[in-house]
């Protein structure tokens, strides 16, 4: 029922409706444009998936059955890819909490805060991968080099999410703590810590979570773990080995995020 | 009698608001209760902020603020131990302003951060001294058995009690309250004012209320100073106040006539607006 307004009334009001102005318009040409323009650019050519679709068969094949007589090793590698994971991201968290807080323009002042802020955007614009490299020709090969590489960058990434949920909290509470004479360190820790400490735990976990898929393939460049053994079997064509490793990381991966989420459920 | 707060030359303009304070000076001595009323940007909230040094005078004016015998704030520059000053002043928010996540204990424990080392303020190591006093201040406004809930499950009666806690705990010798009772129900409401006048009978502390609702200001304070666009309207003894000068300080539409006089412990409170998030800076 229109409730006695006449439909005359109703199609003025629907007539209205704000219309789609020419900017609206203007911007999505310039996407689609854009998007028509980056098929140039990254050589799109899907018709090869089908034209080539037997030789990516009997590519895929090769990796059936899963090799799996070395599963001991790939194991033993695979709990060391995670304990490069804990570590990096062990460490980063450590990190991020000063840092982050040094990168928050409602704590810091501007002369401490841009500063920490460029660095830790270097930090996080630069690839794990390319961090691995480079800490492969600085601390040797092996997981120590995995290990710093993905504590370089997450402490990049962890501390801009630290300094964001910092930077959205209640003030009141921690003008609340101020009023009692407390000093920066103790409105710090009871005023901005309780607010903000299950956003950071989430983050954490939800950063674990991505250390160990990166640290996968860290090894590919010689930083330790079970990249090694996937690169190496990869590079002498051993592919029902390749495959094996494959089915390991897909399950440990899979068996660590469903954990991490259920733990991060808890504290969001 | 010593005086407990001296405020000379207060002047305080706002670039994004109305609210400011014209050269305001005004004289309390220790153990008075007094209530600091006015319409709605009156400038009664900034005043008690600038008691407590969280907000700052013109740094141009000639003010000069004193609590307890302890600078304050001079001509809009804080004083250099601000930070141990204000731990002799016990302030409570009208948005009670606890640590939602932590616990009622924790919270009141708070209050006594300044009388600690910092080795044990900053590990949260509280002693047995310390939790026995705060467990006495919870006995005094009655929420002892409310210890180790988290102060977000407390209801806003509850947790304006536990701030008050917080300022006993503080062994202040002023309280500054800040709208306290604006957004309780009556039955909290008149609780919490019965607190703020035992402390203030009991203990002698120096108590500064800024309210909403005049008969909340005349049935529990000594002493009324009301405030209007920035000035003081009227400062005087509660039994002096007559409806006229209400009338004259709120207009026309809001008389001390609306308000039986044997009702006023009863009558239901104005809901104050809240006051505008601000991006607050933490570095004092």
């Amino acid at each position: 029922m229109s409730a006695g307004y006449p439909s005359q009334a109703l199609d003025q009001v629907i007539a209205a409706a704000p219309k789609r102005s020419w900017l609206e318009i203007f911007l999505w040409a310039v996407f689609f444009l854009v998007l028509a323009w980056s098929w140039q650019g990254a050589e799109m050519a899907p018709l090869t998936l089908i034209r080539d679709s037997e030789n990516m068969a009997t590519f895929a094949a090769d990796f059936f059955p899963p090799d799996m007589t070395e599963w001991r090793l790939y194991m033993d590698e695979m709990v060391v890819t995670l304990q490069i994971a804990l570590w990096g991201t062990f460490l980063a968290i450590i990190f991020s909490i000063p840092l982050g807080l040094m990168s928050s323009d409602n704590i810091a002042p501007w002369w401490v805060c841009q500063p920490v802020r460029r660095v830790m955007d270097s930090a996080r614009a630069i690839n794990e991968m390319v961090f691995a490299m480079v800490f492969v020709v600085a601390v040797g090969l092996g997981p120590f080099a995995g290990v710093m590489a993905l504590f370089i960058h997450t402490t990049g990434v962890l501390a801009k999410l630290f300094s964001e949920a910092v930077e959205a909290i209640e003030p009141g509470p921690v003008e609340g703590v101020r009023a009692t004479g407390a000093n920066i360190f103790e409105e710090i820790i009871y005023g901005v810590i309780p607010q903000v400490i299950p956003l950071w735990i989430s983050y954490s976990l939800y950063r674990f979570e991505s250390n160990v898929r990166s640290a996968t393939v860290v090894g590919m460049v010689g930083a330790g773990g079970i990249g090694v053994i996937l690169w190496e079997s990869m590079r002498g064509f051993q592919f029902q080995e390749t495959g094996a490793v494959m089915l390991i990381i897909i399950i440990s991966v899979t068996v660590l995020d469903m954990t991490s989420q259920q733990l991060r459920k808890r504290f969001s | 009698m010593d005086n407990a707060i001296q405020v000379t030359g207060l002047t305080k303009h706002f670039q994004r608001s109305n609210i400011a304070l014209h050269d305001i000076s005004l004289r309390v001595d220790s153990g008075e209760m007094v209530s600091l009323i006015g319409p709605s940007g009156s400038g009664k909230s900034t005043f008690l902020r600038h008691l407590s040094g969280l907000t700052l005078a013109d740094n141009k004016s000639e003010s000069n603020i004193t609590v307890c015998g302890q600078n304050i704030q001079r001509d809009g520059h804080l004083n250099k131990h601000i930070r141990r000053h204000r731990s002799n002043i016990g302030l409570i928010f009208q948005q009670f302003n606890l640590v939602r996540r932590l616990s009622v204990l924790t919270n009141v424990l708070l209050g006594g951060l300044s009388h600690m080392p910092w080795h044990r303020s900053c590990f949260a190591l509280f002693n047995r001294d310390e939790k026995q006093q705060a467990l006495a201040a919870l006995e005094r406004v009655g929420l002892a058995d409310f210890a180790w809930q988290k102060a977000e499950n407390l209801s806003g009666g509850q947790q304006q009690r536990v701030a008050i806690a917080r300022a006993l705990m503080q062994k202040a010798s002023v309280i500054l309250a800040d709208e306290p009772i604006a957004s309780l129900d009556p039955a909290s409401a008149k609780q919490v004012m019965d607190i703020l006048r035992d402390i203030n009978r009991e203990d002698k502390t120096t108590v500064i209320i800024t309210l909403h609702q005049v008969d909340y200001a005349i049935g529990w304070c000594d002493r009324l100073v009301a405030l209007k666009q920035g000035k003081i309207w009227f400062d005087l003894p509660v039994n002096e106040v007559s409806p006229s000068k209400f009338s004259a300080l709120y207009g026309q539409s809001e008389t001390l006539s609306e308000v039986p006089s044997e009702m006023r412990k009863e009558s239901k409170p104005v809901k104050s607006r809240t006051s505008p998030r601000r991006k607050a800076r933490y570095v004092a």
